[in-house]
Parts: C-alpha cells; sequence; structure tokens
C-alpha cells in the first residue's frame, strides 16, 4: 500500500518525466511559454478538482470501480476497457519520443527499436513488481529529478538573460490557450492514470491531498524547465525539437564541465522509466478489470503489453519530426476525452443519478 | 541385564537408522541403576579417547559414583576442588549423615560447592552438557545426573578486530566463545533489560545460539521472528555465524547480504540500543544483527565517537568509494567506446594516444584486468602474509608496468581499474556486491554503452527497494522516507540531536534521550 507522500512525490515525478513534452508548447506560444505552463496549471487544477468530487463521492474507490458503478457493470467494463488503450498509446507516445530523442542526439548509430526494447523491458521489470515498490522509490526519483534541474539550471546562470523573455504577449490568445491545452493533455492531466491505481493506497491515505500537491510539484517543475529554457535560449527556443537539450548543451564551466546535456538524458531516461512503469500498471489494472479477472502470470501479460507499446511506438508515427505536429493536432484532444471529458460525463451522471458510495 | 541388553539391542538398531534426527539417548531416563547408566554411556559416546569416566566412591557405605567428562573442554584444576573432593572428604568428614541424600537435588545442596551446577533426567541432557564442555555425576541409587559447570578450554585473547579497525574507540573484539562476546556485551549494556536468549542449533554439532536484546526496546514481533527463524534452521552442523546468515535471512537477493555482521562489542551494543536482535554463535568472532539496512553499510562505530561534521563527510566518501567501484569502470568504458564526444579534448586526445595501440576493444580490456584483479587479491588474502606481499608486489609491477609497456592494456584502463580496487576497501560490506556488480554494469556498459549503464543502475535501485530485512524496507530510511530517522544514515547530525531510535525499529520505545536539542 502507498502513503499520501509517496503518492505526492509519485504524481510530481510522473509529470516530470515528461519534461521533453516542452517540444509540444514551445513550438507555439515561443518565449512566452512559461505563460501557457502557468494557465495549463490553472487549467489543470479545475480538471483535478473534478477528479477530487469524483473521489469524494466514491472514497476509496478507483477510476475502474466507479466507472463500473456509474456506467453499469457492461458499459463500465467497455469504457476500462478504452482506459487500458488510453495507457497503451500514452505509453506508446512516450516510448517514441524517447526512442527519437536517444537516436537522434545520443546514440545515432544504434537502431531505436534497440532503445525502445531495452527502456521497454526495464519498464516492465518495474511494473512486474507492482505500483507500490515503485511509488515507494518516488521520493528518491523526485529528489534525483529536482537536484538535476537546480544543478544545470546554476550552471547555466551565466547564459541566461532576462531579455530573453521580451516581447511579451505579442502572440494571439488562441496561441495560449492552445498551448496551455496542450500541456493539460500532456503531462499534467495524465495523472489520471493515477485515478487508476488507487486501490493501491493506504487506508487513511489523503489521496486528495496527494493528488492536488503533486501536480503543483509537477507543475512547478516544468514551470521551471520553461523559466530555465526560455531564459537560456530567448525567442530561439521555438525553432529547436528539443530545447532543453540544446539549453543544457551550453553549460560549460571551465571548459571542463562541458557536454553536460548527455547527464540531462540520462536523467531523462530514468524519469521516464518511472512514467512509463506507471502506465504499465495502469494498462495491467485496467485490462484485468476489462477481462474481470486478475493475471496470475503477470509477466506474460507485461510482455505482450511491452511488444504492443513497442510496436505502436515504431509503426503509428511515422517520424519524430511529425509527434509534436501529431500531439498538438490530433493526440491532444484524443487524450483530452479520457482525462476530461469522461470524468467530466461520469460525475455529471452520478450526480443526476444521485449514486454515491454510502448507497451503493 | 537383560533390559541393558534390550536397551544396547535398541541402541545399535537405531544407530543404522538413516537420517541425522536419530539420536536414541535423548528422550531417554536416566535410572538408578550405575552400570547400566555407565554402559550406556559407553555405548553412546563410542571409543572416544577425550571422553573420562572417572570413577569414585563415597561415604562409608562406600556408595560408587562416577563422574563424566571431556578432557580439553574442561578446567582439570577445578575437577577435583569443586566435584570430587567435596563429595569425597568433605561431606564425610567426622560421622556419617544420618539420612543420605536421595534425590540429585539434595547431593547439591548437601555437598556441593561449585557455583554452577544443574539437574539432569535425561540422557539428552546430560549428553548436550558434557559436549559443551560440562562435568556429569552419576551416582549409584539415585536417578538422574548432577551437571556441573566446569568449562575451560583454550580460546584466543580478546584483540583488535582484524576486520573493522579504528582510529578512534575501543579496541575488543569478539573472539571465539560465545560466553566471552555475551560478557563483552553485557560490560556495555549494564541493564537488566538486556536479554540472553539460548538455544543449541546444529543436530552434530549442537552449537550454542545466544539471541540478545532489549527487552524493553526491541519489537516483539521482530524477537519472535528471530527466534522462529532460527528454531526452524533444521541441519546437522554450524560452524560459523554465516551459517545461520544464510538461513535466516530474508530471501531474495544474490547481491546483497540483509544481516549486518560485526566483530566489535561496542558496534553491536549500539545497534541493540537501537532495537535490534543480535544472534552470538559459539565459535564464531562475528555476532549478526538484524534487520540491517542498506545504509548501515556506511556507517562504523567510530562515527558516533568523533565530529558529527567528519563523521557524515566520512560517510559520504564510503558511499562514493562504493558507486566508484561499481560504476568507474564500467563508465570508463561507456564513455570511451560510445560517448567519446563528453571527453574534453585534451584528456581525450592523451586517451587516445595511450589507448591507441592496444589490440582490445575497451570492455575486453577492462574484463582481463578485473579477473586478474581479483586472482590476485585472492592470492593475497589466502597466502601466508610475507608470500601475499610478495605475490601482490609481482602482480602490480606485471600489471602496472609490464602490460602497459608491451601494448596489451592502455595506462588510463589501469588508473580505472586501480581507482576500482582502492573504492572497493573503503566500504568493505559492500565489497562483496561490488565485485559481481561492477562485472554487471561492465558487460551492460561494453553493449548498450550509458543507456544499458543508466537502466542497470534502475534495475539495481528496484532490487534494492524490493528487498526487506525481517520484514523492514532494506532501503530505510530512504525508501520508503522516513525524515527522522535521516538524522542517523548517510549523514551524521550532533548526537544531541538524534533524539529518536529509528522508528521502523523501536516504535514501541522511540525516545533515547531526555535532552533538549
Amino acid at each position: 500500500m502507498f502513503t499520501t507522500r509517496q503518492f505526492m512525490f509519485g504524481i510530481a515525478t510522473f509529470i516530470g518525466g515528461s519534461s521533453l513534452f516542452t517540444v509540444f508548447v514551445t513550438q507555439i506560444t515561443h518565449q512566452d511559454s512559461y505563460i501557457a505552463a502557468l494557465l495549463a496549471i490553472l487549467f489543470s487544477l479545475l480538471v483535478i478538482s473534478v477528479y477530487i468530487l469524483l473521489l469524494r463521492r466514491f472514497p476509496g474507490f478507483g477510476l475502474l470501480e466507479i466507472h463500473k458503478l456509474v456506467y453499469g457493470k457492461t458499459a463500465g467494463r467497455l469504457l476500462n476497457a478504452l482506459y487500458t488503450l488510453f495507457c497503451i498509446g500514452f505509453s506508446a507516445v512516450s516510448l517514441r519520443n524517447i526512442g527519437d530523442f536517444f537516436t537522434g542526439f545520443i546514440m545515432p548509430e544504434t537502431p531505436m527499436l534497440v532503445t525502445l526494447i531495452l527502456v521497454a523491458a526495464t519498464c516492465s521489470l518495474f511494473a512486474k513488481k507492482g505500483i507500490v515498490i515503485i511509488l515507494r522509490n518516488a521520493f528518491l526519483f523526485f529528489v534525483f529529478m529536482a537536484s538535476a534541474l537546480l544543478l544545470n539550471s546554476l550552471l547555466l546562470l551565466p547564459n541566461m538573460e532576462l531579455k530573453n523573455f521580451l516581447p511579451v504577449f505579442t502572440l494571439g490568445y488562441d496561441a495560449y490557450v492552445q498551448g496551455a491545452f496542450v500541456l493539460t493533455a500532456a503531462p499534467l492531466c495524465e495523472v489520471i492514470v493515477f485515478l487508476i491505481l488507487l486501490p493501491y493506497a493506504e487506508r487513511d491515505a489523503d489521496v486528495k491531498k496527494g493528488l492536488l500537491w503533486g501536480l503543483l510539484l509537477g507543475g512547478a517543475y516544468l514551470l521551471c524547465t520553461f523559466l530555465r529554457d526560455i531564459a537560456t535560449l530567448g525567442i530561439a527556443l521555438s525553432y529547436l525539437t528539443e530545447p532543453t537539450y540544446e539549453a543544457i548543451r551550453l553549460i560549460n564551466l571551465m571548459n571542463v564541465f562541458s557536454r553536460l546535456e548527455i547527464v540531462f538524458a540520462f536523467t531523462l531516461i530514468i524519469m521516464r522509466v518511472f512514467k512509463l512503469s506507471v502506465l504499465f500498471c495502469a494498462a495491467i489494472r485496467a485490462a484485468e478489470d476489462t477481462v474481470g479477472r486478475t493475471f496470475r502470470r503477470r509477466g506474460l501479460f507485461l510482455l505482450f503489453l511491452s511488444v504492443a507499446v513497442i510496436l505502436a511506438a515504431m509503426y503509428l508515427f511515422r517520424s519524430g519530426l511529425t509527434l509534436p505536429d501529431w500531439f498538438r493536432n490530433t493526440g491532444a484532444y484524443v487524450f483530452s476525452v479520457f482525462e476530461i471529458v469522461f470524468p467530466l460525463l461520469t460525475l455529471f451522471l452520478s450526480l443526476l443519478r444521485r449514486i454515491k458510495k454510502e448507497k451503493v | 541385564m537383560k533390559k541393558l541388553a534390550d536397551i544396547l539391542n535398541a541402541l545399535s538398531r537405531r544407530k543404522d537408522a538413516p537420517g541425522i534426527d536419530n539420536t536414541p539417548w535423548e528422550s531417554m531416563e536416566i535410572g538408578k541403576n550405575l552400570s547400566v547408566n555407565v554402559k550406556l554411556m559407553e555405548e553412546m559416546f563410542g571409543k572416544s579417547g577425550d571422553v573420562i569416566f572417572r570413577h569414585f566412591t563415597f561415604g562409608q557405605k562406600r556408595t560408587r559414583a562416577v563422574m563424566v567428562f571431556i578432557d580439553g573442554l574442561v578446567r582439570a584444576d577445578r575437577i577435583a576442588p569443586e566435584i570430587v573432593k567435596p563429595l569425597m572428604y568433605d561431606g564425610f568428614i567426622g560421622d556419617e549423615p544420618k539420612v543420605m541424600p536421595r534425590t540429585i537435588a539434595e547431593v547439591q545442596s548437601l555437598y556441593m560447592t561449585a557455583g554452577e551446577s544443574r539437574t539432569a533426567d535425561r540422557f539428552g541432557m546430560l549428553l548436550e552438557g558434557v559436549l559443551i564442555g560440562d562435568a556429569a555425576v552419576l551416582i549409584d541409587g539415585i536417578k538422574g545426573a548432577m551437571i556441573i559447570n566446569a568449562k575451560g578450554f583454550p580460546q584466543r585473547n580478546i584483540e583488535d578486530p582484524q576486520t573493522e579497525s579504528v582510529l578512534r574507540g575501543p579496541r575488543e573484539g569478539f573472539v571465539e566463545n560465545m560466553r566471552t562476546n555475551t560478557a563483552l556485551l553485557r560490560r556495555r549494556i549494564k541493564s537488566p533489560f538486556l536479554t540472553l536468549e539460548m538455544m543449541t542449533i546444529g543436530e552434530k554439532t549442537n552449537t550454542p545460539v545466544t539471541i540478545v536484546y532489549l527487552r524493553n526496546v526491541a519489537d516483539k514481533t521482530l524477537v519472535e521472528d528471530v527466534k522462529k527463524r532460527l528454531s526452524s534452521i533444521k541441519t546437522d552442523a554450524i560452524l560459523d555465524s554465516g551459517y545461520v546468515e544464510q538461513y535466516i535471512s530474508d530471501t531474495g537477493s544474490p547481491f546483497f547480504s540483509t544481516m549486518a555482521s560485526s566483530e566489535k562489542p561496542d558496534a553491536v551494543a549500539g545497534k541493540l540500543l537501537e532495537g535490534r536482535v543480535a544472534i552470538v554463535v559459539d565459535g564464531s568472532p562475528y555476532v549478526l544483527t538484524a534487520p540491517s539496512f542498506f545504509a548501515e553499510s556506511f556507517q562504523t562505530s567510530e562515527d558516533y565517537y568523533i565530529a558529527p561534521l567528519f563523521a557524515s563527510a566520512l560517510r559520504i566518501v564510503r558511499f562514493s568509494a562504493f558507486m566508484i567501484s561499481i560504476l568507474a569502470l564500467p563508465l570508463y568504458v561507456a564513455l570511451t567506446t560510445y560517448h567519446q564526444e563528453l571527453i574534453p579534448t585534451e584528456l581525450l586526445l592523451s586517451m587516445a594516444a595511450a589507448e591507441g595501440n592496444t589490440p582490445f576493444p575497451a570492455v575486453i580490456e577492462a574484463l582481463i584486468m578485473i579477473i586478474v584483479f581479483e586472482i590476485l587479491k585472492e592470492a593475497g588474502i589466502r597466502l601466508p602474509r610475507p608470500a601475499g606481499q610478495a605475490v601482490s608486489m609481482v602482480g602490480a609491477i606485471i600489471i602496472g608496468e609490464t602490460a602497459v609497456s608491451a601494448g596489451i592494456i592502455g595506462a588510463p584502463m589501469v588508473i580505472a581499474v586501480a581507482i576500482t580496487a582502492v573504492s572497493a576497501f573503503a566500504a568493505p560490506a559492500q565489497a562483496n556486491a561490488s565485485m559481481i556488480l561492477r562485472l554487471l554494469f561492465l558487460l551492460l556498459a561494453g553493449i548498450f554503452g550509458g543507456l544499458g549503464l543508466t537502466l542497470g543502475l534502475l534495475l539495481l535501485l528496484l532490487h534494492l527497494g524490493t528487498l526487506t530485512s525481517f520484514g523492514v524496507p532494506y532501503l530505510s530510511p530512504v525508501v520508503p522516507f522516513h525524515p527522522a530517522d535521516n538524522k542517523d544514515a548517510l549523514f551524521r547530525l550532533p548526537l544531541k540531536w538524534l533524539l529518536t531510535r529509528p522508528t521502523s525499529l523501536a516504535a514501541r520505545n522511540p525516545r533515547r534521550s531526555r535532552m533538549k536539542p
């Protein structure tokens, strides 16, 4: 069973694990991306309040159980099957993203498939141990992630300039809204997968508090990432495919501490493994709920899951360069259905039909 | 006589029976007939030359008695004045007592002067006593036997511990004698709550084992768990605490031991005061403690005797040394094979000049060097000290000089291996783990570069995160995170601030100091 604190750090690290997704936004809102990030945090707080209302109505229940209560067993299971696909889809996007990054910048001679297999295998081993073990390590991951951000921000201080934030508010409001929406869809409201895993929370864990503070911590981490990148790169970040990587590349301390971007890359791998492991765990739970039985041979299911995610990551996206574009125009909308529309609908229906845990 | 013949037949039949637990005499009562008893004992001990049967008579009725002991396990100077003389002479000076003793208890209270004696009504108890160095007295016409503590066998003096040398702090080390070891602990914790529970393990070796804990501090469930695990050991031999450790540790790790061992009484006393349980095994100078955490591997008892700043710095040095010992060589291989761009240009040029002419890829070079180093280390440890030094010297010259000048190994590789080797010795508690992990990480780095190394580290973290020591997470207090317990984990705050015991160990009695920080 996991505690409130582990839950909170788990959510924060999960969000931090998507810091490569900043490129989805920087190409829209350029040097004003931090404004989009602030707006996204506000949007996410609204969405999170829907989650919290749901959890208040059904204390001790996870998202999958709530679906079955509100929609009935069959429709609920159908919806849970869709959430299984959602987890697989998000895992595929995350895996492809890291695969592209590694093949493009770190190990260009190594085929992407090797990277994907290695990362997916590691995540499977994590997921096999279960969400409780993963979240137990969440604090350590968070400290690692925050220390890396602090360290490279400090080392980048000589390269930062305040004028890089100028000009401000030159874009139309629709750009900010779109940027905020994309960031809300991924990574901020991706935390809905944690609602699937709530049955593993300790009985006295305050999951609502954990959810809220985890989102704020993760949001703050993303905001700091944006601020560091903008202060370092200015308007140039909107033309780069990996702004964070390019920013860290500028670190040069006495000609000894240079090329630290590779350290960032490995930090990113660690955070991404954490994120994918959580997604794998959620996928297992959702699949188990869909078929109505617990998988005794979890390793075998994880093998199938990994293969499915790797195949999806390899063949659903034509090229890494098109991924940000696809996510901005399609992915964010598809994922927001699972993150915003379904939870809102579930809350609305439960209010309408006056379904509460006590009544159940 | 028929009865004796029956018993002897039964004994000889049982002796041939398969299995290690066919000890028929264990539950057999010690009868009144001395001749039968002696015959049985002779049968039990076989023809062992060191088992002495000292026959004597006492009183005016010339009552027959026999004293049994093992030569070499008892103190000869205690046998005559404390056992034989009181029976043969002191109790019978002057008139014969009007009431002759009829039970062993009466003999004990009327005649014996020995400090510690007890009665045995079965042969099992008698044998157990004699085999651990007590003397047994059997009297004709009286049921049972008297077991008198007369232990006195040669033992090593208390010396500096061989593996835990300190610059400051006590220099006493445990020895092979269990009683001396428990006395060393008692000398440090003069509390009536210090509890020592004895048991015997090993059906052939009958090794005495003592469980030590502080009754008012240690968690009851932990103590019960330790006892249960010890009782579950069904084997013929326990020759060292290492046996016990392997039998009762939580399973799950081929790399890490989830029980700590120490040669230093002050270190074990410190752990007992934190709520841990110690296991003292007769014949072993290493006392086990449980539960044990990963962070403990980088702590020494000396850390508490010096200023907290230095203690914390030393702990960080030890932890860093462990990390260097498992990562330095794989990192070197990953950098030179896959990520050359990370190396500063001047350094890269000099490394290229040194490594350019070597025939093997970096990973093979590293493997060769590691294997040679491990061989040299093993030879240096096992050989007599002067020969061991010679081997080390020859190895160092061959590897350090000849292999490099012959162009087989690059000089930077030798430096990387040397750093690795020295670092491994700075954290001796994890030296075995670091040897295997280094090899695994080396293969990962050689095949997949930095990516393999990173994923390997993640898997190591996952592995450590799943381990438990007697039900407590092995990575405590970092994973799961207990802020209060981190005052004395990788850092050591001033003693004045260490007001509580680790929460995962002594939740029942957490407060250890009434001082105000």
